[in-house]
């Protein structure tokens, strides 16, 4: 099957770094299918279900019918009278965009967010919708969006992963390594996770009783045997290959500890993530590390914000739930906005505030502790960045925050748009997996043209 | 050897991307949205889009296309009120592109050729077996070998010379044991000078119990092989290993495959069911399980989760047996293969009944993974025969003895109100009345007349049996004794609905600690609860405490304590289900007693009404009605304790019998529900359900007949039945194209069909079909016998190739699709870790058990699972991979990096990567250099010369001793950085990870 031997193909049985040997070797652009916005992408998930109508969708309706009853089903069938948000909100910036007192940092960078305000998802369940906002299925075993950008771009920098997450410093995310797995690309493409303590990466340091001369030695050595080895069978590329990979596994490990190593930035800079905060989370932590990352030439940075056992997730107790959460995560990734900005990156980087699903316009329990359900028929996520319309917003929720009122938004249409941005056609970015040529988007979406800065 | 550059060259003018452009031609249009429904195969609407003469002549609605004619073109039409396609309106400049073209007269240069296989593709015709064209002299012993040769010769290539006997044993016993050969194995098979040593080679290595650890992987990479779950709470599945133990044996005995895989689709509901049959059904429900998911409160959602799973099962068995994807066929007809949808639907009816074991029944769900008896039908009917009349016994004698009690029970007052369920907790926590029996958990006790924590139990919850009818109006009273001042929040007495199906609820007596010592209504999200400023709970240490909650017709709840109204009456936050009085369902409510070291439970009852505050106070004035066992045995005469003496010991007597009887080995094997007849689903929607439809196969495969002639409501057993009939059938051509080109993909590492698990128009054309077919037949002629297959394919000269490059060759075919050469591959990452313990003298041989545990369970909220990697040197952990516990969320990143599949995920091909993430694992991972120091030991027990030592390493990693500047480079390594160094670098050489 001639379809068969495409250059993806070609790439991995070449075998290459974390991503693409031969194409940065010739410092080759990665490939897109028609001119990108955007070089590389910065994920911030918001794990459990940021409530939309407390942070970006402003409904004085929904505050005004508070305690007024409304019929529709919900996911733990408790649904309560409707509530309004307890939070105030305003307008922000030259745009005027409403983002209430939750999420003040941000706010000051209204100016530069895209808000789609009329998300759908299609679980209501922690796991599947996490995987549907990363891979664009509720099953497991599918590619997540950092695996098919690589699988696609390829690294920007051999001596990193293309695609690096940056867990909750508590937590995991319900699923865990599911919602950066490479599913049935190639094991290259998935997400490295770098961990808060230890080694960033697995096994990036030589064994601590290990003489490093002798390392050294019998690198030397391994060296040797590959290459003869190579040398005498010849038309095998992946045996220069890995000669290759040990070489780069050798310079990793000497530039990854210092890229993870914040101190090495100014004061202000650690003080303006909130790195002297104590933030449980670690989210300071891994924003600055993700914006370093983003300039290190790495593709695809995704963080996350809580996890199966810290997070939005506010049947309960939504006023502290979302205080709680929003202080964690609102100064840090304003902070990541400005900074980015800053240094003229954003100009070329897409960011992404995600979450897997928003939540219930009527109450879960009620009085001072009352919260909301899940609910994944119409939520908020933003962009910033690279090729999006700053200052903007995209469809509405209908008075109560119920349903999309107007312009719904898929999950199939946030990927397409992103994969768009980063100069690729999502229809044309396919796999043959077991019968299918397999997309990110599977048979749906369409680019929301209307977020697209000229 | 291609450099490297020559690869980015391709890279950068090669077309996996590029081709780039948006489809902005008409036809390229057409070609995407409109011909996998209208084409001159499917045609739907009797409309064919291929041709610009039939588009124009159109189809029921009339002409599709009229040039220049917009307002006369059905299709323009259809398209822009966006009817068609019907998945979602085409965008905005695909349309205009149309509307352009059809004004432009709708110029079409050539017909649309259909990418999709129609009924005469070649995977679904009858085999055929020719005969083979001649090949000269060694290559004419073995038909693969004249048809491998008719290939070449065409090609204008050559075959390649056989290899050396060194690179065949290590090549056979990779491929056969996934394990290098032992030094002396090789000494001895290059010394053999038998003229058949190569095939006595070949039939001890089948004949060796490593082959079915090795060959089990592959199936388990069909299989989907995972021990846990997955979705959120990965919780662990016991007992899956033990079908992984299933396929081992079945491959070591060399078990037929057709009865191999009649067990997979239906060994619980065989003829002859054994035990081994009924493991092997875990292949249908191995698959990932959203549990949450599955107790959603929505129908809708629930519906979709467990049509998600059929789809997934049905994926596994179509492309498992028959290389077909029928899963594709869920929302729609096949896009590719000839596969309507209907037919999906009648695949799916034949696994309905099918589930995963997890604690189900229609109304209820208990969705932890559990393991299930492993009974045959007839082994659970003798047991049911033996266990039943002892089980009647018991439930007779525990009736005499509670009757035996409560004859000497003073009478309650005849005045007071009569209790619909009353638990005095003198003997036992069984009720009065029917139903709502509890049974004493082991950590609590009743002693005195009160349920209390055991021992050592802080805390204690027991539940009942369930409700034997609809309660709704109601009276929830408990005497509770006060042990401590309470400071721990306890709700002592509850109503619960088990299910969240119809409605989960909960009410009851709950102290609420804190500051304000409140009782309230205990509920699901404190919906039903409010603050109701009660007296702060002051009862003395030591004094009993009367509490009683009143849920009333009217939706009101009053809460009384010591015979008084404990605050006001109150109504629920209003406008939602839980404002209104809740039903408690019979089958489903339980009764739910929680006892702490502060609080004790001496009395409760349960009134099927709202009793009134003055009923309220007389029960409370009459007190509690419980007498402690002594008590109430000093009550008897003679006669009643005889009685009661000889039912006690009636009773030790039946539960001794009951114990004698063994108990059932536990399982993960299918569960069978009772399933509705099967609809057709609207774009695979649960709420568009369509027409019902039998159980029944694909049609398109030809040869088997694809009707089962069963009744859409036919049982399970008769529907699966047929469907392992229809797809192990003599006459199914696909069955066992799909399983020889399975053992010709893992020997020569691409199948004769590139893609194993896809038969269909995707997966292309076999390179060499008559060969297939050959191979085929044999297989089917000689029962299925998988050790015949590798021994035939084994001893062809194709084969036994050496894997060297001929440039010539390798131009004309890269790829080695005609089999000029063996091709070489690195080891699968299982036999990478495999064969390091082997050389290193630590493999632990044991086959067969409870795989070892590489990891710690972390126990987050209640049911979810955190799996935290903990390897061990531990001789358990040093077992082979197979035997790795296989948790879907607790992978290896080492073994990741070296491409195992994910746990959960079909893999019938793996790649095999080059990273700088595989290349930091085999540097630097915690096994490989523990590896590597005992290996080293390993050498210094054996031998002391240095130049032994050596020697040794090189022929175990490498079948070879050191050659040229091998010598004197290792010499020095081990002088300057000692052996481990030396056996580190070894165990990551190409040559070790690598088989030729």
């Amino acid at each position: 099957m001639s379809n068969n031997r495409t250059r993806r193909r070609l790439l991995f049985d070449t075998g290459a770094g974390f991503g693409w040997l031969a194409l940065s070797a010739l410092d080759a652009p990665a490939s897109t299918h028609f001119a990108a916005k955007a070089k590389r992408v910065i994920q911030i998930f918001a794990v459990g279900g940021m409530s939309h109508i407390d942070t970006f969708d402003a409904k004085p309706e929904l505050t005004k019918r508070t305690g007024k009853p409304f019929d529709m089903p919900t996911f733990f069938g408790q649904g309560g009278n409707l509530m309004g948000c307890p939070f105030e909100f305003k307008q922000r910036g030259q745009s005027g965009l409403w983002v209430s007192d939750l999420l003040p940092h941000i706010a000051e960078s209204a100016d530069k967010l895209t808000v789609i305000r009329s998300m759908v998802a299609k679980s209501a369940n922690h796991m599947p919708a996490l995987a549907q906002m990363n891979t664009g299925f509720v099953l497991s075993g599918f590619p997540s969006m950092g695996a098919w950008v690589t699988y696609a771009l390829g690294a920007g920098n051999e001596n990193l992963p293309a695609f690096v997450v940056l867990p909750d410093a508590r937590t995991q995310p319900w699923g865990g390594s599911l919602q950066w797995s490479n599913g049935f690309l190639p094991a290259a493409v998935q997400g490295t996770p770098f961990r808060s303590e230890g080694d960033p990466v697995p096994d990036l340091s030589s064994p601590k009783d290990l003489d490093p001369g002798a390392r050294k030695a019998g690198m030397d050595w391994l060296d040797r045997m590959n290459r003869t080895y190579a040398e005498t069978h010849p038309g095998d590329s992946t045996l220069d290959a890995r000669i290759r990979t040990y070489e780069l596994a050798a310079s990793m490990q000497l530039s990854i500890p210092g890229i993870a190593d914040l101190s090495q930035e100014s004061e202000a800079t650690r003080k303006m993530y909130g790195l002297d905060d104590k933030n449980a989370s670690g989210l300071p932590r891994n924003c600055l590390l993700g914006r370093r990352l983003l300039e290190k030439g790495v593709r695809f940075v995704q963080i996350f914000h809580g996890g199966a056992s810290n997070s939005w997730d506010a049947h309960g107790n939504l006023i502290t739930n979302h205080s709680g959460n929003a202080k964690d995560y609102d100064k840090p990734v304003g902070a990541l906005l400005k900074d980015l900005d800053s240094r003229g990156l954003l100009k070329d980087t897409l960011v992404m505030g995600v979450t897997e699903f928003g939540r219930t316009p009527v109450s879960q329990g009620s009085g001072n502790t009352a919260g909301r359900d899940h609910h994944p028929d119409c939520f908020t996520c933003w962009l910033a960045g690279a090729g999006v319309k700053p200052g903007f917003s995209y469809g509405e929720s209908d008075e109560l925050g119920y349903k999309p009122a107007v312009d719904p938004v898929s999950i199939y249409d946030f990927h397409a748009t992103a994969l768009h941005l980063l100069g690729l056609n999502h229809e044309k970015l396919t796999y043959y997996h077991n019968g299918t040529r397999r997309r990110l988007t599977d048979v749906h979406g369409h680019v929301v043209s209307g977020i697209l800065s000229n | 050897m291609r450099p490297l550059a020559s690869f980015a060259t391709v890279l950068l003018a090669a077309p996996g991307l590029a081709a780039a452009e948006p489809a902005t031609s008409a036809i390229e249009i057409l070609q995407r949205r409109c011909v996998s429904c209208h084409s001159t195969k499917v045609k739907m609407a009797n409309l064919d889009l291929t041709r610009r003469e039939t588009a124009i002549r159109g189809g029921i609605r009339g002409a599709a296309i009229k040039p220049a004619d917009l307002a006369g073109s059905v299709l323009w039409q259809r398209i822009e009120k966006g009817q068609m396609p019907p998945s979602a309106p085409l965008p905005a400049e695909e349309r205009r592109a149309l509307r352009e073209w059809i004004e432009a007269g709708a110029p079409w240069s050539a017909p649309i050729v259909e990418k999709r296989a129609g009924p005469e593709w070649w995977s679904l015709q009858p085999l055929v077996k020719s005969t083979a064209p001649p090949a000269p002299e060694r290559w004419a012993r073995s038909p693969i070998d004249r048809w491998v040769h008719a290939g070449l010769e065409k090609a204008g290539l050559q075959p390649s010379p056989r290899a050396d006997r060194r690179t065949l044993i290590r090549r056979l016993s990779i491929d056969l044991l996934g394990l290098p050969p032992d030094p002396a194995a090789v000494d001895a098979f290059v010394a053999d000078s038998r003229a058949d040593a190569y095939e006595r080679l070949v039939d001890r290595m089948l004949a060796s119990p490593h082959y079915g650890e090795r060959w089990a992987r592959h199936w388990l990479d069909l299989a989907r092989y995972a021990e846990s779950e997955g979705f959120e709470r990965d919780q662990l599945r016991e007992n899956v290993w033990k079908y992984r133990d299933y396929v081992i044996r079945s491959l070591n005995a060399d078990k037929p495959y057709a009865q191999f895989a009649r067990e997979q689709i239906a060994g619980d509901v065989l003829e002859k069911t054994t035990h081994e049959s009924m493991l092997a059904t875990a292949l249908l429900t191995m698959g990932p399980t959203d549990a949450i998911g599955l107790t959603s409160a929505v129908d809708s959602e629930r519906e979709a989760v467990r049509e998600d799973m059929l789809e997934e099962m049905l994926g596994v068995v179509g492309q498992t047996f028959l290389g077909l994807t029928v899963n594709c066929a869920r929302c729609h007809d096949h896009k590719f293969d000839p596969i309507p949808q209907r037919e999906y639907y009648r695949m799916r009816s034949a696994l309905s009944s099918v589930w995963p074991a997890i604690g189900h029944s229609p109304d209820t769900i208990d969705p932890n993974p559990s393991s299930l008896p492993l009974l045959t039908p007839e082994e659970r009917r003798s047991r049911e025969e033996k266990v039943q009349p002892i089980e009647a016994q018991i439930a007779e004698w525990e009736r005499t003895i509670a009757e035996a009690y409560r004859t000497v029970r003073p009478a309650p007052d005849p005045t007071a109100p009569r209790p619909y369920a009353r638990w005095t907790f003198d003997v036992d926590a069984r009720n009065d009345a029917a139903g709502l029996h509890g049974v004493l958990p082991a950590n609590a006790r009743i002693e005195g007349g009160v349920l209390a924590p055991g021992e050592k139990a802080e805390t204690v919850t027991l539940t009942t049996s369930t409700l034997e009818k609809e309660i709704r109006e109601k009276t929830l009273e408990a005497w509770i004794r006060v042990k401590k001042q309470p400071s721990k929040a306890v709700a002592v007495f509850e109503l619960r609905n088990r299910s969240g199906f119809r409605g989960a609820s909960v009410d009851g007596l709950q102290y609420a600690a804190g500051k304000n010592r409140q009782w309230e209504n205990t509920s699901i999200g404190r919906f039903r609860t409010a603050g109701v400023n009660g007296a702060p709970e002051d009862t003395a240490e030591g004094g009993l405490l009367h509490l009683a909650i009143v849920y009333r017709a009217d939706d009101r709840i009053q809460i009384y304590r010591n015979g008084n109204p404990y605050g006001a009456a109150y109504l629920p936050e209003q406008g939602t289900a839980s404002s209104k009085l809740q039903t408690y369902f019979p089958g489903d409510a339980v009764a739910r007693f929680t006892a702490n070291v502060e609080l004790h439970v001496e009395e409760a009852r349960l009134y099927d009404r709202a009793l009134t505050a003055a009923e309220m106070a007389a029960s409370y004035s009459q007190g509690v009605s419980n007498y402690p066992a002594d008590v109430l045995r000093a009550r008897m005469n003679d006669s009643q304790r005889e009685a009661l003496e000889s039912a006690e010991q009636g009773l030790r007597q039946q539960r001794k019998l009951l114990a004698a009887i063994p108990v059932p080995e536990p399982a993960w094997i299918a569960a069978v529900r009772p399933a509705a007849p099967t609809h057709v689903l609207g774009r695979g929607d649960v709420t568009k359900k369509g027409e019902v439809v039998p159980p029944g196969g694909i049609s398109a495969v030809k040869g088997v007949a694809a009707e089962f002639g069963l009744a859409p409501g036919a049982s399970d057993t008769d529907k699966r039945r047929k469907l392992a009939d229809w797809i192990t059938a003599e006459n199914n051509p696909l069955f066992w194209r799909v399983a020889v080109n399975r053992v010709w993909h893992h020997h020569f590492g691409t199948g004769l069909v590139e893609n194993p698990n896809d038969f269909g128009y995707n997966g292309g054309q076999p390179s060499h079909p008559e060969l297939l077919d050959w191979l085929a037949t044999e297989f089917r002629a000689g029962g299925g016998q998988l050790k015949a297959l590798h021994k035939t394919i084994l001893l062809s000269e194709a084969y036994q190739q050496s894997s060297a490059l001929n440039a010539e060759a390798a131009k004309k075919d890269a790829e080695n699709r005609l089999l000029w050469r063996f091709t070489p591959r690195r080891v699968q990452g299982e036999v990478v870790r495999d064969s390091i313990l082997s050389v290193s003298g630590q493999l632990n041989p044991q086959m067969f058990g409870k795989g070892f545990q590489p990891f710690k369970i972390a126990d987050t909220t209640g049911s979810y699972r955190v799996y935290h990697l903990n390897e061990s040197s531990e001789p358990e952990q040093l077992r082979r991979t197979i035997y790795r516990m296989n948790a879907i969320t607790a992978g290896s990143p080492m073994l990741e990096a070296l491409d195992c599949p994910l746990p959960g995920v079909k893999m019938p091909k793996r790649a095999a990567t080059t990273t700088a993430l595989q290349a930091l694992s085999l540097m630097n991972n915690g096994f490989m250099n523990q590896q590597a120091k005992a290996f080293a030991a390993r050498l210094r027990h054996e031998t002391a010369a240095v130049e032994a030592q050596i020697n040794r390493a090189f022929t175990l990693t490498l079948g070879r001793k050191p050659q040229g500047w091998e010598i004197d480079a290792s010499a020095a390594l081990v002088k300057e950085s000692g052996s481990e160094t030396l056996c580190w670098g070894l165990l990551n050489t190409s040559e070790f990870l690598y088989v030729e």
